[in-house]
């Protein structure tokens, strides 16, 4: 099967300054492992969610695909070419075939140029000729629903879900193959968020994309991701199909995670508590399985040895000694 | 029934913008009783973290009181001087914030600012007030809570900020706690121990808790009656089961319709109730609603009243009947 | 349609310039010393029509006179008319000032954005160079820039702007190293953009802002600069009528008259004064933070 998109042991690795006070105390960790070994693949038209908490490293694993964080072990092979090397130059092609939306949209719009010259900009970028800017820029608009008009603009005088829009006008201008969107909802009220995500399903048809959705939001991405990729501390600890995993969650997190989202329904409230205990820091990373430190069914075993990402026939994958049945 | 604790009796208020008079909030009722959870629910614009800090005196400067009281046990609160309105505040209204990052001051120690919390409490010294402060740390749940008085806010995470934050609003015992986004910020896991200490806390607090949130999971967790609210007004009010299984607005039931944890089936396409929320500077006459409305017709040109269908559950649309 | 629910304004990057001009007439201090910028700058640009006299004309036989009704300010050491000399010091002053810092905001800028978004290694360098720069005492690295170069104006130039780079770079610096991690950045990097559109497209217009604001400031300290390095000798020579020339004559004059001393020390104060208050008052114009409180 040829993938869009194949990440192979993938890990993002920052070295932390050494101080004058670690002459005196010590850390244990002299590195920030952001992302530990990551393996995944995304296919053609698929849309792949990537769930996690703070210090999961979706964020960091998204920027990584693009090369705008370097990564210090594994490979990465998009639409059938590996990317060589670490440099910005390696990552030329793949961003011109691949797309970021951004959490915050206002603030990844350059505050002082016009939405119209931000929309052509990428064309300007890899060389592309436009016959008209307006023009280019008006059908940028039209595609997110937005009036011509707009162009006019800068990013401080739009709204969060216009700017939302800008971005995705600007992730498509160049017709990429994949596009990766960073809480594509966040700050979002419930009433229009699904504004945005029907855009994006809708665009998804239209042009034959292929997507990486970012998020916390369960609830949110069952609706609209193929596949599921939980990840804790760093690491992938479950991979399947969105509704083999929301029926049954095979590893202890995702089960905590379903757990935990809180029901709008006063009849299914729980009384108990799902999980306890606070997400380690990654600077003290638990031995042997990272998540035993706070899973109600951690044994011995659990403490000492790291368990395998195991693949099974069909793709899914949990990592876990004794994954839920 | 007794006294309500708190009594919103007809708010008003605008804020003055360079863009005109945001009238932030438009005749507002609400009740609050001792030993209630209040949920006040709404999406960006509402007002309902306008009415939080109305309640708790903390408008900002460029806010104007256009009409209406507060009253809070026999005081008019906002007709207090400013000495008796700080007394209030600190004694018996007691606020929690959304953001557990700036709540406390990165430069003094928990223990430190737990104490000086509780500076209105005359009459006890300062080893009880820091005994009062351990044992309040341990009821939220903060273990070692003995190491983290000594502690800086900077070095325990967002959830745990979160929790000294509700220990320093409970420790001075205030009859009236107000949550304004208490989970927002942190991550699912936390939010769910936070709702759970809350609901443990409610059990022995005789006092009212008053929680502001978007989010209707949390509040379908926690309160007992909620009023909903759409860009200023209370639009709906109702015990919380009636609000969740028969809402009787069309915002509420659009709202409802459009969570996607209330979706069973995955659609092709996510509901979402069209259109923006009006300018405030500039309000159509008429319901507040109609313009996104579904029900729309020739009778919402006029300002809806709240109909009460029941005791506890009115709405504010013409097409409910009592 | 923007959020207008939030009482909070929006930042209006373009509209906030003009509006601070405004504030800053409203504020009395910043309107005084408007008043005092436009003086200096009308007899700096016409002082071939103000001046009564020509500043270089010797007349020995009335020198070091008091004001009187031909000669406002008197005369000098040398009789030529000190009030001349004053209003052609002020093209000296303003000239020299403008020339240098311009100069040095433009050097300041691009190296500040090269130090704040380039290698680290090169950062390294410049720092070193900022720093190695700022350390040299002033008056020694005149000297030595004159003994290669030869006194006059064009060395004083060069001098003070050598001098203030460092100053502008750093802030630069600073500035890009903060807006280097901003969302739009990575979304620009996520573009394929190259470093050079970066810095010159997405980072310059972000940074100058308060590049003009620390440039502002730094004229009347220029100004000082200059009166300071033309009284040692060390700046314009004569007989280029300069404020600090006509100090040191002054100086040297005081046991005869004191007219000159304070003929060569009123503008110079002027000067400052109202070149601080204006750039104080624009600054507290063009902070967002004032804005927002809405009431003021």
């Amino acid at each position: 099967m040829s993938a869009l998109l194949n990440i192979a042991n993938l890990s993002v690795c920052f070295p932390l300054a050494f101080g004058l006070m670690d002459i005196f105390s010590p850390r244990r960790e002299r590195h920030l492992r952001v992302l530990e070994d990551v393996s995944l693949d995304l296919g053609q038209g698929e849309t792949l969610g990537l769930v996690g908490e703070s210090g999961s490293g979706k964020t960091t694993l998204a920027r990584a695909v693009l090369g705008l964080v370097p990564r210090s072990a594994g490979d990465i092979a998009f639409d059938g070419e590996m990317i060589v090397g670490r440099s910005e130059g390696a990552f030329r092609t793949m961003r011109r075939k691949a797309a970021m939306m951004f959490q915050d949209p206002v603030a990844s719009l350059s505050p002082r140029l016009k939405v119209g010259t931000l929309l052509v900009e990428p064309f300007i970028i890899h060389g592309e000729p436009v016959a008209s800017r307006r023009e280019t820029a008006e059908r940028l608009l039209a595609l997110v629903g937005l009036p011509a008009a707009f162009a006019e603009r800068y990013p401080h005088e739009l709204s969060g879900g216009q700017a939302r829009r800008v971005g995705v006008a600007r992730a498509l201008a160049l017709n990429p193959r994949m596009v990766l969107a960073d809480e594509p909802t966040a700050g979002l009220d419930v009433s229009v968020q699904g504004d945005i995500l029907n855009l994006m399903t809708r665009l998804k048809g239209e042009f034959g994309l292929s997507y990486i959705v970012v998020t916390h939001d369960l609830a949110l991405v069952r609706h609209v991701s193929d596949r599921l990729a939980i990840m804790y501390l760093g690491r992938l600890v479950e991979l399947g199909p969105t509704a083999d995993v929301f029926r049954a969650p095979r590893h202890p997190y995702t089960r905590a995670l379903l757990d935990a989202e809180p029901i709008p329904d006063p009849r299914r409230r729980r009384e108990d508590l799902a999980i306890e205990g606070e997400i380690p820091s990654i600077l003290n990373r638990p031995s042997g399985c990272e998540f035993h430190t706070r899973c109600r069914f951690a044994r011995e075993s659990c403490r000492n040895e790291a368990p395998d990402f195991t693949q099974d026939a069909s793709g899914s994958a949990v990592r876990c000694h004794y994954p839920l049945e | 029934m007794t006294d309500p604790l708190l009594s919103v009796q007809g708010l008003s208020v605008n804020f003055r913008t360079p863009h005109g008079f945001v009238h932030a909030l438009r005749n507002v009722d609400m009740q609050a009783s001792a030993g209630e959870v209040i949920g006040i629910v709404g999406e960006s614009g509402c007002g309902k973290s306008t009415l939080a800090s109305a309640i708790a005196n903390l408008l900002p400067g460029n806010a104007g009181i256009a009409a209406g009281r507060i009253r809070f046990r026999d005081n008019d609160v906002l007709r207090l001087d400013a000495d008796a309105q700080r007394r209030l505040r600190g004694r018996e209204i007691a606020m929690v914030f959304q953001d557990p990052m700036t709540a406390f001051s990165p430069v003094l120690t928990i223990g430190q600012q737990l104490i000086e919390f509780q500076h209105q409490m005359t009459g006890i010294g300062k080893a009880e007030k820091r005994q009062r402060a351990e044992a309040m740390l341990v009821r939220v749940g903060i273990s070692d809570a003995r190491l983290r008085l000594d502690g800086f806010p900077h070095e325990m995470s967002g959830g745990m900020r979160q929790r000294v934050a509700i220990a320093a609003a409970l420790l001075m015992n205030p009859s009236l706690l107000i949550a304004d986004e208490p989970t927002t910020a942190l991550d699912v896991t936390l939010e769910a121990q936070i709702i759970h200490l809350l609901r443990a806390l409610r059990r022995d607090y005789n006092g009212a808790i008053v929680i502001v949130s978007h989010q209707l999971g949390v509040i379908a967790e926690l309160c007992d009656r909620v009023y909903v609210m759409y860009a200023g007004e209370v639009v709906e009010l109702a015990p919380i089961d009636d609000i969740f299984h028969r809402p009787r607005h069309p915002y509420t039931q659009a709202l409802l319709d459009c969570d996607p944890a209330r979706l069973n089936q995955r659609g092709a396409v996510l509901p979402t109730i069209a259109g923006e929320i009006p300018d405030l500077t500039a309000l159509p006459d008429g319901c507040v609603f109609a313009p996104r409305c579904s029900f729309a017709d020739d009778r919402c040109r006029v300002p809806q009243v709240l109909t009460y269908v029941s005791d506890a559950h009115a709405a504010r649309c013409h097409r409910v009947q009592p | 349609m923007s959020s207008a629910v939030e009482p909070r304004t929006l930042p209006e990057a373009g509209r906030a310039r003009g509006g601070a001009l405004r504030k800053a007439l409203a504020n009395p201090m910043g309107a005084l010393g408007l008043a005092i910028v436009t003086t200096i700058v009308v007899l700096a640009l016409f002082a071939d029509a103000l001046a009564p006299y020509d500043p270089l004309k010797i007349d020995v036989l009335h020198k070091l006179e008091g004001p009187s009704a031909a000669h406002w300010a008197g005369t000098d050491n040398l009789g030529r008319d000190t009030l001349s000399r004053i209003i052609y010091g002020a093209r000296v002053a303003l000239g020299v000032a403008c020339i240098s810092i311009g100069l040095a905001m433009f050097v300041g800028l691009l190296l500040g954005l090269v130090a704040g978004y380039g290698p680290r290694w090169l950062d390294g360098v410049l720092v070193l160079f900022f720093d190695s720069l700022s350390a040299l005492p002033m008056i020694m690295f005149s000297l030595a820039v004159i003994t290669v170069l030869g006194p006059g104006t064009g060395t004083l130039i060069l001098v003070i702007s050598l001098v203030s780079i460092p100053g502008y770079a750093r802030l630069v610096r600073a500035q890009t190293l903060a807006l280097k991690r901003s969302d739009f950045i990575t979304a620009e990097r996520s573009l394929d953009a190259g470093p050079a559109r970066i810095i010159l497209i997405h980072l310059l217009p972000n940074v100058v802002g308060p590049l003009i604001i620390l440039a502002s400031m730094d004229i009347p300290v220029v100004i000082m600069l200059e009166a300071g390095l033309s009284f040692l000798g060390l700046g314009v020579r004569p007989p280029t009528p300069s404020w600090g020339s006509i100090l040191y004559d002054g100086y040297n004059a005081l046991r005869s008259s004191t007219t000159l001393v304070i003929a060569g020390g009123l503008p110079l104060v002027l000067a400052t004064l109202g070149f601080t208050f204006l750039g104080e008052a624009l600054r507290d114009g063009l902070d967002p933070k004032l804005q927002r409180r809405g009431q003021r």
